[in-house]
């Protein structure tokens, strides 16, 4: 396996971004759902789960970052550093304890309970009103006295997209290394027959319970960078929006599911897919994504990379993981 | 001191409408194995159907539940043969994604079809006083056909030839379809029942959101009928209706509480509470309140 | 000590007792036939030892050690492998990738290890050739052999064989019954392999043979002995065993 293309797909976007800073908010979306959908893959796609609740753990880096810039003004510059952190510890926190109640068992069970994290932290939130409630957090006077006017500027416009970006490209990362060594094939065991996988060895619960907590971790960042930093607010009724499953699954689904490139090349493809369809057909703009998903679960379930690996020669498959 | 009565009379009355929504659900995940994360966008269309039906004809929900029953079988049949048959062989991860996406898809036609806003309807037959607490009757009535459908449910499973076929079903789908049982028909038939009550739910839940109608009302009642089922057993169908009652005493009276606790918003609060009790049931009891 | 005891086992499905009271026990470098007809228990039992069911009651003992409560990827850790009776394979896996698993996971193997003992599995079922096909693609009987290799590159101290050779042509039962009698003996393990009562080669070939019936073990001994026992004879519809 050569993950050469992905990590040249995303560093050429960096430096996109980074030489030219007026593209920063194109390749910002663009690389938001690459990432998302890599997150996506790597719980969903590894493991053959379904994590319903991803916006929860988005919410939770957002407001993890939120949080810090709102109520520690005093920590300055470092509310950057220590709030992309606690937002990533709440992440993986959350995901260890919702993982450790539900993926020991039925996956049905599973996808219950991350359905309800979304609704039920979101509920949490507004009706005892923690962190702002139902008014959210705005933190762009915070963010000019504790980052300075320029550099919280560029914090919340390039900044954010590089954020992006390193997130994506360590989420390509993590699906490469997951998928070359032990667990990657404890993982596939797990994914095609858990009952077998167990009967071979393997703690199913230990290993989707790693992938879960990663994906979750890498969620957050995007949380962190899509909303505080880059919109400098955090309302819950956009950081619980549950359409970013959808997303994450559209992007996934249409790159390949379980595989390291696909996410790379959906990611590339859902965007402009969406403003097309979005601009000729503006009323129905929401149905793409829905319809999207269905199409390609229904008629294409390995997507465009898994179809890709079955069809050319094992030399070529080596360059797209 | 809070007079608890009132609200504990609506639990009972409101748990029974729950109790219905839940049925649908945990009656194809007994039969099919798969938990429809579509729900609560088919308890949206029973919510418009019973809508239109009042506000087009004046048929009221008691009227309509016939059509939401009717409109929703065939929307379950739909629905198997559209999605749950062609995925089984692709497994459970793409049956639930594609029933995610479908419920989404759900949603977005209805807004794009009957618009984004609220909309609602009183249907106003007076009210009974039960030793002065006052009991809207269309809510009683509906409480009572609510209960009248899931004990028919059981008639069905327990006194007819189709009951015994998805018995057998549950119990071993390769034995049942080696004693000739049409395993195949009996999903599909299962899935049109189920998604039937889910509807029906839908149509009586209007009685209790006047003006709370609206395209993205399901979700919550996606959530709230999975912690239903777990509490119920997952597969129990009574098992449903009952902890339905239960979990409508938890939110009808938690609201209270919560409010004379000085919480911003108890209604968000007994819903919270109601995911709380999800992972004490996961945690402690994945086999739900009823089983030995 | 021996490896593994099977203590009064009790395991009901419902109102069905599909174990009713089984005790068993094996020793290393042992190859025992459990012979049994069709729903005697037999898979129920294998179930029970490597953990996939709990038994009602009863106790499972491995080296000495009560594993009755362990989960089945401990046991798995221990030493128990287990090839099934309908052959699972990972599909989407190359063949040689199915065997690296059992090595890994099953036989606690590094990844370099793994991938050595897995070929060398592969060649002693003798799939080598087909290493780097996609399992899905398999025939069913190549399909068997790659549960068996499968099982063995888990090195297993317990090997549990669940039928592994029913739908094999006579030659191809001789074959197998010889390949494991070969890794009972050079590596020491004991083998434990259900048959249907038909399966002469394999039972001759058995240094003891356990006969089962409703749930129940109603023989025990060498082959000869366990099959021309007066219950066992009365059982098969009254005919001799040969
Ligand atoms: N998971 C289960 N649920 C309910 N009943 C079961 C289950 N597994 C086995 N049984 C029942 O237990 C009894 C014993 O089954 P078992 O599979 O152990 O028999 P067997 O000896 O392996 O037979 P076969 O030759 O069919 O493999 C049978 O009546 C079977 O139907
Ligand atoms: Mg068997």
């Amino acid at each position: 396996m050569k993950p050469h293309v992905p990590i040249a797909i995303y560093l050429s976007l960096v430096a996109l971004s980074l030489a030219k800073p007026e593209l920063s908010q194109t390749v910002a979306t663009v690389a938001f759902y690459m990432a998302l959908g890599q997150a996506v893959n790597i719980f969903v796609g590894l493991t053959g789960y379904v994590n319903f609740g991803y916006a929860a753990f988005i919410a939770m880096g957002a407001y993890g970052l939120g949080v810090v810039i709102a109520y520690f003004p005093q920590l300055g510059t470092w509310t950057l550093p220590v709030g992309l952190l606690l937002g990533v510890a709440l992440a993986g926190g959350l995901a260890l304890a919702v993982g450790a109640v539900a993926l020991r068992l039925r996956s049905a069970y599973f996808a219950i309970a991350t359905i309800g994290i979304n609704e039920a932290l979101k509920d949490l939130i507004v009706g005892a009103g923690i962190w702002g409630g139902s008014s959210g957090l705005v933190l762009g006077y915070n963010m000019f006295q504790e980052y300075g006017r320029d550099f919280a500027l560029f914090l919340s416009t390039t900044g954010s997209t590089v954020l992006i970006l390193a997130t994506g490209l360590m989420a390509v990362a993590a699906t490469y290394l997951l998928q070359s060594r032990e667990i990657g094939y404890a993982l596939a065991a797990i994914r095609q027959d858990e009952d077998a996988a167990k009967v071979m060895g393997i703690n199913p619960a230990k290993y989707k319970l790693i992938a879960f907590v990663l994906s979750s971790a890498f969620s957050a960042l995007l949380g962190s960078a899509a909303f505080p930093l880059a919109a400098t607010q955090v309302f819950p009724d956009t950081v619980f929006k549950v359409d970013y499953i959808l997303d994450g699954l559209a992007v996934m689904f249409l790159g390949g599911a379980g595989t390291v490139t696909g996410a790379v090349i959906g990611g590339l493809l859902y965007v402009p897919i969406r403003l097309l369809l979005g601009q000729f057909l503006p009323a129905y703009q929401a149905l793409v994504t829905p319809l999207l998903v269905l199409a390609v679960v229904l008629a294409a379930p390995r997507g465009i990379i898994g179809e890709l690996r079955a069809r050319v020669s094992p030399k070529i498959r080596e360059w797209i993981p | 001191m809070i007079d608890l009565i009132p609200y504990f009379l609506n639990g009972l009355i409101v748990g029974s409408i729950y109790g219905l929504i839940t049925i649908g659900l945990s009656f194809i995940f007994g039969i099919l194995k798969v938990i429809n994360v579509a729900h609560g966008s088919f308890v949206m269309l029973g919510a418009y159907i019973a809508y239109f039906f009042f506000v087009l004809w004046a048929y009221p929900p008691l009227v309509s539940i016939f059509a939401g029953l009717a409109i929703g079988a065939l929307a379950g049949f739909a629905l198997y043969h559209a999605v749950i048959r062609p995925l089984r062989k692709a497994g459970e991860m793409h049956i639930l994604v594609a029933l995610f996406a479908l419920g989404s898809l759900m949603a977005e036609l209805a807004r794009i079809a009957w618009g984004p806003n609220v909309v609602g309807f009183t249907w106003n037959i007076g009210s009974i006083s039960v030793s002065g607490y006052v009991v809207q009757l269309s809510q009683l009535l509906g409480a009572i056909a609510a209960l009248i459908i899931a004990l028919a449910l059981q008639l069905i499973l327990y006194r007819t030839s189709f009951g015994r076929a998805v018995r057998a079903v549950v119990q071993d789908p390769v034995g049942a379809q080696i004693v000739g049982i049409n395993v195949e028909r009996v999903f599909a038939i299962s899935t049109a029942m189920g998604i039937a009550l889910t509807t029906a739910g839908g149509v009586l839940l209007t009685l209790f959101i006047p003006v709370g109608i609206n395209p993205y009302m399901g979700d919550p009642y996606t959530l709230m009928a999975f912690v239903i089922a777990v509490m119920g057993g997952l597969e129990s169908t009574m098992g449903a209706y009952v902890a339905g009652l239960i979990f409508g005493e938890i939110l009808s009276l938690g609201y209270p509480l919560f409010r004379a606790l000085g919480f911003a918003a108890p209604y968000q609060m007994s819903l919270f509470v109601g995911f709380v009790i999800l992972v004490l049931f996961l945690l402690f009891r994945p086999s739900g309140l009823f089983r030995i | 000590m021996k490896l593994l005891k099977v203590e009064n086992v009790v395991k009901k499905f419902g109102g069905l007792a599909a174990l009713q009271g089984v005790s068993l026990e094996i020793d290393k470098g042992e190859f025992v036939a459990i012979v049994g007809p069709n729903g005697s228990g037999k898979t129920t039992l294998l179930n029970v030892i490597n953990g996939v069911y709990k038994p009602d009651s009863g106790r499972v003992l491995f080296e000495g050690r009560d594993i009755t409560k362990l989960p089945a990827y401990a046991r798995a850790k221990m030493g128990i492998s287990r090839a099934f009776q309908v052959p699972r394979p990972f599909p989407d896996m190359t063949v040689l990738d199915n065997v690296v698993v059992g090595a890994l996971f099953n036989g606690g193997l590094d990844l370099q290890r793994a991938k050595e003992v897995a070929r060398e599995a592969l060649e002693y079922v003798g799939l080598g050739r087909k290493a780097d096909e996609l399992a899905g693609r398999l025939t069913f009987n190549e399909l068997r052999l790659l549960e068996l290799a499968r099982a063995l590159a888990g090195r297993p101290k317990l090997l549990l064989l669940d039928e592994v050779m029913a739908g094999l042509n006579p030659g191809e039962i001789d074959n197998m019954t010889k390949l494991i009698r070969r890794v009972v003996e050079e590596k020491d393990i004991a083998a434990l392999s259900l048959v249907e009562h038909r399966m002469k080669a394999v039972v001759q070939l058995a240094h003891r043979v356990v006969v089962m019936h409703q749930g129940k073990v109603i023989a025990e001994g060498p082959p000869d002995v366990a099959l021309n026992d007066p219950m066992v004879v009365e059982i098969y519809l009254g005919k001799p065993w040969r």
